[in-house]
């Protein structure tokens, strides 16, 4: 019985619980000192008298060892047996960690290389977006130059329109520069198309003497020519309120005989002018 | 008012060039429709007459020279279905790129963009040469009114 359970403890492959080995092993030292002391007189009398004695003394040893040890045996086996198992349970869990070491290291290998992969190309990436946002530094301080550059431009055509622009000197800033300009060609636009309201209803009374009206018109414009040539505040700034019927001659005897000179330059570029385009076709536009 | 300001070119010739070119247009326009009816006077003969003055003035001040008198003559052609002369594809490929470029200040726009709609041909210039085409498109308006003051004046009944 007790080999027995040397036995049993020797397939214990509890390495773990070596204190339950050694009390097993204490046991065993003392159950050969008490057999040797008490047993072998008792195998002895096993061997050569009645059995059921000896087994009943070696059942009542046993269970004195058993309630001596009870509890302790009872604690040995059972955690041994799950020292066991769980050696056994831990033998093949550590032997599955292995497998899965050896598992995750490959993963991990190709975890990284994928890892260096993506930081390459991370860093690639890093890279280009440096690179373009450089170029975009670069790019948005040209534009900055170019923008500045604009808007020194704008100014200064702003200033000149503002010199044609009548009444532009009281309004300052862009906005209302602009307005202002706006509106003064809107005018100017609306004018136009007044005075061509009223050519519309004056021309038909003078439509029948084509050639005579021209050259009326012409001389109609003379009075206008002083004033843009010469700055003589002697002419007649309103010049056309000079009369067209009569002839031409009598336009230069009202001039100044002064600006007969002046007067005859421009008659003679006008007739050359006006020759000039009425015998050439225009360029391609007709009305 | 000298150039100082501008060195950009925006002369405008004299007074008399408006008005010889208004005359022969508008003698133009008497040829044409020496033998309509006297009827319809009012619109077609007023909007001839605008038209009138405004191709005239678009002559007088350079023809082609300028954007604005060009893209006035490119409509009056347009809409007298005559030969356009002036087809210029390659500018409509650069005003588009230039237009991209074109961001200027929200408020200048808003009142940039005015200007176009009244300036002819504004659509496809940068805001610079807007405001170049503007003044000299001020001054050749301003001549085309004197010149058709003049001759209204000349031709009203006293």
């Amino acid at each position: 019985m007790l080999e027995s359970l040397v036995s049993l403890e020797s397939m214990s492959l509890s390495s773990m619980d070596v204190s339950v080995l050694e009390r097993l092993k204490w046991l065993q030292q003392q159950q050969q000192v008490l057999s040797t002391t008490n047993a072998s007189p008792e195998l002895l009398q096993f061997h050569g008298t009645n059995n059921d004695e000896l087994l009943q003394n070696t059942f009542s040893h046993f269970q004195m060892l058993r309630s001596g040890f009870g509890p302790n045996y009872s604690m040995g086996f059972g955690p041994s047996h799950e020292a066991m198992d769980g050696c056994i349970s831990r033998t093949n869990s550590c032997q599955m960690d292995q497998a899965d070491t050896v598992g995750v290291m490959l993963k991990n290998s190709e975890e990284n290389i994928t890892i260096s992969l993506k930081n390459k190309r991370k860093s690639e990436v890093k890279t280009r977006e440096e690179e373009k946002t450089e170029k975009k530094i670069k790019v948005e301080a040209e534009t900055e130059l170019n923008m500045k550059a604009r808007r020194e431009k704008i100014s200064k055509k702003m200033k000149y329109l503002q010199d044609l622009v009548p009444g532009c000197n009281k309004v300052t800033g862009r906005a209302g520069m602009l307005d202002e300009i706006i509106n003064y060609v809107q005018s100017l636009q609306r004018q136009v198309e007044f005075l061509s309201m009223k050519l519309a209803v004056l021309n038909p009374e003078l439509e029948l003497a084509m050639e005579d009206l021209s050259v009326k018109q012409f001389q109609a414009y003379f009075t206008n020519l002083p004033v843009v040539v010469a700055s003589k505040p002697s002419l007649m700034v309103d010049a056309p309120l000079f009369p067209l019927d009569q002839q031409g001659s009598l336009d230069l005897s009202v001039i100044n005989p002064n600006q007969a000179t002046t007067i005859e330059a421009p008659s003679a570029s006008w007739e050359t002018q006006s020759q000039s385009l009425y015998n050439t076709s225009s360029l391609g536009f007709q009305y | 008012m000298a150039s100082a300001y501008n060195p950009i070119y925006t002369d405008v010739p004299e007074k008399d060039v408006f008005a010889l070119h208004f005359l022969q247009t508008l003698s133009n326009l008497r040829t044409q429709n020496s033998f309509s009816s006297p009827d319809n006077k009012t619109s077609d003969r007023v909007k001839k007459i605008k038209k009138a003055a405004y191709v005239s003035m678009a002559r007088a001040a350079g023809g082609a020279n300028r954007l604005w008198s060009r893209s006035l003559l490119h409509q009056a052609a347009k809409r007298n279905n005559k030969n356009v002369r002036f087809l210029r594809r390659k500018r409509r490929v650069t005003w588009l790129m230039r237009r991209r470029s074109n961001r200027g200040d929200p408020i200048e726009d808003v009142a940039a963009e005015r200007l176009r709609n009244l300036v002819p041909g504004g659509g496809g210039m940068e805001t610079s040469k807007l405001m170049e085409e503007t003044a000299h498109y001020i001054k050749c308006l301003s001549m085309q009114v004197k010149v058709m003051q003049c001759l209204v004046d000349g031709l009203s009944p006293k």
